[in-house]
């Protein structure tokens, strides 16, 4: 019975996700729909063609993202938030394409991932690489299992200074299983940015955290941020915009 | 200052929760001359907040301690599983009756559980009732299968999400011994 009993506490102790840390308000210019499978953003007028999937860190409640992610929706692009089993969505690699396969009045699909959801995100353009013109990072670093370097189109890897989970010598490290790198030292470079191939961009949140990727509080083992959530939001937002506007153009 | 008590009075809370779930496992697996029931159930869902819709509920693994009482068997345990709102830790009770021979049982339950989130769990309420179907019966060993309508609510949850409430049928496998 006793290693029973661990089990049971490991399960306890390994199963909490973090919950968000404000309570869920509809904002008036956007259109929230949630079912089972998924969270949708979209702006109520003058609504793009483009469609973003996000990936939930794992063990990290879904609405966590949607303060953050609605004002991507307020540029005209859709977001839909994953919702996966036990917050896990590594368990749920197919989910994204049922979903990009359900809602065909869109004609680009980008994907996202925070952290292992990051991770998520990129064995599903290993997988299916023809669905996605482009794949964004939030504090997470490539794995080679899902070894993307010849992936023929472009990446966004926006990273943390103080990210204590995905730290920025890891995502040195793991600069080759993405494609050629570019690093960014302001987000205004994109504007008037000319590659021959395909890229990844890299940008380095000075001040931020991974927690800070999410509302959800400080997670465990994480740095201290020197910037608020809201400004290193604000980048966040900021730099997936300008991606997706340069990567249609 | 008064905040950090705050926090430390929802800690202390959060913990005895905790210990008085593993305590209870604890009594429930230590059971001398009991039956014991392991359970895996795939819960398919067709109902949440206001809308129906079918969808993969989630899977969850039950440990029951069953014992008469009179013509009926009680039954307490643990359970946990996955579900909207990720996963779930519950104590669960219910009575049992067997019908037509004793291959056919029905019951109801009810689960009082948390959801797992940290720092701030949040409670949960299962109501359900079931048919089991045992299809070998030994005196030692038992194995069977089980179907059940279940509601299950976690009020707080609306504080963050749509979906706070879900109607499912959990299909089950069990052991008993």
């Amino acid at each position: 019975m006793k290693p029973l009993f661990i089990f049971l506490l490991l399960i306890l102790v390994g199963s909490c996700s973090y919950l968000p840390d404000e309570e869920l308000i509809l904002a008036a210019d956007i259109k929230y729909e949630e079912t089972t499978e998924y969270i949708k953003l979209s702006p109520k007028t003058n609504s793009t063609k483009i469609a973003l999937i996000f990936i939930p860190g794992g063990l990290v409640d879904p609405h966590s993202y949607t303060g953050n992610l609605e004002k991507i929706a307020r540029t005209g692009n859709t977001v839909f938030i994953l919702k996966v089993s036990a917050n896990l969505a590594i368990l749920e690699i197919s989910k994204s394409i049922k979903i990009k396969n359900q809602f065909t009045e869109y004609s680009s699909w980008y994907i996202a991932g925070h952290s292992l959801g990051g991770t998520a995100a990129q064995a599903v353009v290993h997988k299916y690489p023809s669905d996605f013109e482009g794949l964004i990072f939030n504090g997470v670093y490539p794995t080679e299992r899902y070894d993307l370097k010849d992936w023929n189109r472009n990446v966004l890897s926006l990273y943390a200074e103080f990210d204590g989970l995905s730290t920025v010598e890891e995502i040195e490290a793991n600069k080759q299983f993405l494609p050629s790198a570019l690093t960014l030292t302001s987000l205004n470079e994109i504007d008037t940015l000319s590659v021959l191939g395909p890229t990844t961009l890299y940008y380095e949140i000075k001040g931020g955290n991974h927690s800070q990727f999410g509302n959800y509080g400080q997670q465990s083992k994480d740095g201290n941020a020197t910037i608020s959530k809201q400004e290193q939001q604000d980048i966040v937002v900021n730099a997936i915009t300008k991606f997706i506007s340069w990567n249609e153009n | 200052m008064q905040s950090q008590n705050l926090s430390v009075g929802m800690k202390t809370r959060n913990q005895l929760r905790v210990i008085f779930i593993l305590v209870f496992t604890l009594s429930t697996l230590f059971g001398l001359g009991q039956k014991v029931e392991v359970k895996a159930n795939y819960l398919q869902g067709f109902h949440y907040t206001s809308n129906w819709d079918l969808f993969k509920g989630g899977s969850e693994l039950m440990i029951n301690y069953r014992y008469p009482v009179k013509d009926f068997i009680v039954n307490t345990g643990v359970s946990f599983r996955t579900i909207q709102w990720g996963n779930q830790l519950s104590i669960s009770t219910g009575i049992t009756k067997s019908f037509f021979g004793d291959r056919t049982e029905f019951g109801a339950e009810i689960q009082n559980g948390i959801a797992l989130f940290y720092e701030k769990p949040l409670y949960s309420l299962s109501l359900g009732v079931k048919a089991s179907y045992l299809f070998i019966k030994k005196e030692k060993l038992t194995l069977g299968v089980s179907g059940e309508i279940r509601f299950t609510g976690c009020p707080r949850y609306k504080n963050y999400s749509l979906i706070y409430s879900v109607w499912e049928i959990p299909l089950g496998l069990f052991i008993r011994f």
